[in-house]
């Protein structure tokens, strides 16, 4: 039977004439979509250890894991009968689930990003307040400095006074 | 030597061949989940002519002979040999694991526990 598999590797769709198909000495079949998941197999990398596998994004959760929009696509090895309206009412409902699912993992993504983008707004505040000095006025800058140059000698000339009080 | 200064030599790993040798399929070592079925079953060791030691000083993690228990025990203390004990600490990888990681039914980590897993396989049944 024709039927879209999926690779044992990187869990992509694996089209009639296409990719190829290891079977080991014990029966057991393993499917590949392209000759670069068949070689990390023969290499035995764990699919759950390369970043570019969908096993890996979603034992790290990157991506959405558990979802009832999941259930919907299933193996199913019971043969249905050809109905017209069966049909039609199958591919509406798949164009739906999809959409929802699409959303589903679109927010789940988002959320799991906000984390991130509260760190970096509180960097940038940071780098703000530590560069500060780059987006004053320079000319209120110097007048500051003046008046702190002033306010320090007038304590100068204040503090001998102070000290000999003390000595007294 | 192939392309002049500056330039990369053109097929430069053609004669990896213990590398290709390692790769191939011919004499294809045991995979993960056959080691994980062999350690459930517990066969007995059978004298075997054709492997080093007939066969008399075998570590079932790695599937691998030896010629003696001295070597087996220096194995053990090996690093490729805790490395392996490592990875079989979490259950093999299936093809149904790659098919739920693709959106066929809810993926469940293997560090979650394989009970995720059986009770969705069941449940598909």
């Amino acid at each position: 039977m024709v039927r879209i598999e999926r690779c044992y590797f990187c869990s992509s769709p694996v089209y009639p004439g296409h990719g190829i198909m290891f079977v080991r000495n014990d029966c057991k079949t393993f499917r590949f979509c392209r000759s670069k998941c068949h070689k990390a197999f023969k290499k035995k990398k764990n699919p759950r250890k390369a970043k570019w596998t969908k096993a890996f994004r979603k034992s790290h959760s990157k991506e959405l894991t558990v979802d009832s929009a999941f259930e919907f696509e299933k193996k199913r090895h019971v043969p249905v009968k050809y109905q017209r309206k069966l049909w039609e009412k199958t591919v509406d409902a798949i164009q739906r689930v999809e959409k929802i699912k699409q959303r589903r993992q679109d927010r789940f993504v988002k959320n799991r990003l906000k984390a991130g983008l509260k760190l970096q707004e509180e960097a940038e505040k940071r780098e703000v307040e530590q560069g500060i000095h780059l987006l004053q006025d320079p000319r209120a800058i110097t007048q500051k400095a003046r008046e702190a140059q002033l306010q320090r000698q007038k304590d100068k000339d204040k503090t001998p006074a102070m000290e000999m009080e003390t000595n007294d | 030597m192939g392309a002049g200064a500056g330039g990369r030599r053109k097929r430069a790993h053609k004669n990896d061949k213990h590398i290709k040798k390692k790769y191939r399929t011919k004499r294809r070592t045991k995979d993960l989940d056959e080691v994980l079925e062999d350690m459930q079953k517990s066969l007995p060791r059978r004298h075997t002519a054709d492997v080093p030691g007939s066969g008399q000083h075998y570590c079932l993690m790695c599937s691998r002979t030896f010629m003696d228990g001295k070597a087996v025990k220096s194995h053990r203390n090996s690093k490729p040999h805790k490395q392996r004990l490592r990875s079989l600490m979490e259950p093999a990888y299936t093809q149904r694991e790659a098919e739920c990681a693709a959106g066929k039914g809810s993926y469940y980590s293997c560090r979650q526990g394989e009970k995720h897993m059986t009770h969705t396989q069941t449940q598909s049944q």
